[in-house]
């Protein structure tokens, strides 16, 4: 498996630009330009079956001049998101990650919520799509070449964003669930503008064992 | 095969779905088989290669509904087999097939782990007496291990054993794979002589984790098949299985042979350079120097999957590239992949990305790699614009002091070029410290 690094060599002001934070603050800095990221993280989002690094977490803790929210992205693509096995995949992209995202954002059977360790006060949290595009893979052609830098035909959903309501000034535990079930969940504590590791918290896989 | 065969086989395939397939409108129920009378006549290899022919445009679930009502239960379990559970698995377990719980249990071998959650999920944990029936009359499925943890739960649970009837026994690896023992030349049409069986064994072989020495020995022997087409899929094959079960010195003398075609070559380097060793990246490197190589596209891709950076400096060492305007536009769009890559980098990221890279300089002059000085200027450089970081001071810092090759260094390469020797782990720690301290600067 690839390391999860990536290479140096493209422009250092691009770099530059990113510096400052993550990819959503860059992306948060763009959408209002009052917010003001007072941490952020990024976690990457590990199959427990495998230990394949199928999604790119990003969070942060956004002021906006009235309140704290919390916004999460779930990302297919990302520096350290593993491809599909086999020759098909494209590093950097999962393409399963993204039909999985897509299905379920049809079937709405993903959801949200903060739960404050103190008081136990709940705090929604709305899940919508971040972004939607082709997703990079290889195919090879009628002709039997090998197409290095194809895309999926279908526009699919790559990344889910998760935007909380204002949050208390409390440790709360955040839990993205699908189907009533928790798959991530991490930490956020507004007062110190801490966030907790976000991880895979098993779900459907959560009894099933381990496998060979 | 031959290109005439092949040719042969399209035409015959192509024939078979004219008669089959109404050339009407769009509307893919348009596309289903016509005649569901002329359809059932059909032998089974046939019915499959009509499956695997069908237009891209086809509504795949409007197919399987077709087959479905057709009771195409064979059918649909080999499609599951090759193509995974999701479609004809739940077909299959809906209609409670004879096939349906041997194709489950299959698939909880998956390399697709949505196959194996939805087979154990939605199929074999809602007949939990039915699983315990079959698994005490199949003791073989045991070998499972989420199979036989799920049973042993079920027993403590008290569950009662149901007579599994006709369920058929379990698929084994060896006759699931017994058509990679691929004749030299198949029959024009569709049908058990054709070239589809080993076509549906390779892609079961992609699709799973049970892997078998036979069937690894079979494919690596198919990637010498007179068929190219073969050929071409036995090496991409090798990109599903783990570095040490790649056939890394075939396939490398596929990649170097003039004989076979570009697509041959492509497909077997794009196998042999899956894995990041040292060894693999300097080869690698070695095939992006020299821009006639048939596959050097491949290995600018697999250097840029191996998130190494030198392909957007390897125009400076390719006199001929200008006058390539495609393989110049390869290079730029493979550097735009290594930019869009750093600008979603983090600056750990791009610290971890230097302490690859700087193993990687060490070994490639270690083994005298012609491009070893060019590699080393381009990470000076590169370090250079990022050297104000604190993640990459820290990096270089801490490599300086105590770098030790990692245990994958250390143990025996599953590939080891017989031009260049690895370096001993002492010169390699020695090196990498020195670079590192020179990089590391004031």
């Amino acid at each position: 498996m690839a390391e999860r690094t990536t290479a140096a060599t493209a422009s250092s002001v691009a770099f530059g630009a990113i510096l400052g934070g993550s990819i959503l603050a860059a992306a948060l800095a763009e959408t209002s330009g009052r917010a003001i990221v007072l941490g952020d993280r990024r976690d990457a989002f590990v199959e427990r079956e495998d230990g394949r690094r199928v999604a790119e977490i990003d969070a942060a803790l956004v002021h906006d001049g009235r309140a704290t929210r919390l916004v999460l992205r779930v990302s297919a693509l990302g520096t350290g998101v593993d491809a599909l096995p086999g020759w098909e995949g494209v590093p950097g992209a999962n393409l399963r990650t993204a039909e999985e995202m897509t299905r379920l954002l049809e079937e709405g059977s993903l959801s949200a919520r903060l739960v404050g360790e103190e008081t136990g006060i709940r705090v929604r949290a709305a899940v919508r799509v971040a972004r939607r595009g082709a997703v990079p893979m290889r195919r090879l052609d009628a002709a039997g070449r090998l197409r290095l830098d194809e895309r999926t035909r279908e526009r699919l959903v790559t990344s889910i964003e998760v935007a909380s309501d204002p949050l208390p000034p409390e440790r709360m535990r955040v839990e993205v669930l699908v189907a009533g079930v928790a798959r991530l969940t991490g930490e956020v504590d507004p007062r110190r503008a801490a966030l907790g590791p976000f991880r895979e918290t098993g779900g459907l896989h959560r009894d099933l064992g381990r496998r060979p | 095969m031959s290109p005439r065969r092949a040719a042969a086989v399209a035409l015959a395939a192509g024939a078979l779905l004219v008669t089959l397939l109404p050339a009407r409108g769009e509307d893919p129920t348009d596309r289903l088989p016509a005649d569901p009378a002329a359809w059932r006549r059909l032998d089974l290899e046939t019915k499959w290669s009509a499956w695997r022919a069908r237009p891209e445009s086809t509504d795949r679930a409007t197919w399987l509904a077709f087959l479905d009502a057709q009771e195409e239960d064979e059918l649909l379990e080999w499609i599951c087999v090759a193509e995974g559970w999701g479609g004809a698995g739940p077909i299959l377990f809906r209609r409670r097939a004879a096939q349906w719980m041997r194709a489950a249990i299959w698939t909880l071998a998956a390399r697709d782990s949505h196959s194996f959650e939805q087979a154990a999920t939605t199929a074999l944990e809602t007949e939990p007496g039915l699983l315990l029936g079959y698994a005490a009359r199949n003791p073989s499925v045991l070998d499972d291990a989420w199979l036989a943890s799920t049973v042993e739960r079920l027993k403590a649970a008290g569950t009662e054993p149901e007579n599994p009837g006709a369920l058929l026994p379990p698929l084994v690896p060896d006759e699931v794979y017994a058509a990679l023992d691929a004749p030299e030349s198949f029959d024009a049409a569709p049908g058990p002589a054709g070239i589809h069986p080993v076509e549906r064994a390779i892609a079961a072989f992609e699709r799973s984790n049970r892997r078998t020495a036979r069937a690894l020995r079979l494919l690596e022997r198919l990637t010498g098949h007179p068929d190219v087409t073969l050929r071409t899929r036995a090496c991409l094959a090798f990109t599903h299985v783990s570095p040490a079960e790649v056939p890394h010195a075939t396939l490398l003398y596929r990649v170097a042979d003039p004989a076979q075609p570009p697509a041959v070559r492509e497909a077997a380097l794009l196998a042999f350079g899956a894995s990041d060793h040292p060894a693999i990246v300097a080869k690698l490197l070695e095939i992006a120097g020299d821009l006639e190589h048939p596959a050097w596209p491949v290995a600018v891709v697999r250097l840029v999957d191996h998130r190494d950076g030198f392909p957007s400096a390897l125009a400076a060492h390719l006199p001929g590239l200008a006058a390539n305007p495609a393989r110049q536009q390869h290079l730029a769009a493979q550097a735009g992949r290594l930019r869009d890559a750093l600008a979603r980098s983090r600056p750990d990221d791009v610290a971890g990305a230097f302490a690859v890279a700087l193993e990687r300089a060490a070994w490639l002059s270690l083994t005298g790699h012609p491009l070893a000085a060019a590699y080393d200027r381009w990470l000076a450089e590169s370090v250079d614009r990022f050297r104000s970081e604190s993640a990459t001071r820290a990096t270089f810092a801490r490599l300086a002091a105590s770098y030790e090759p990692g245990a994958r260094l250390l143990g025996a390469p599953s590939w080891r070029d017989p031009r260049r020797p690895p370096p001993t782990p002492d010169d390699l720690r020695s090196r990498v410290r020195s670079l590192a301290a020179a990089l590391h600067g004031p």
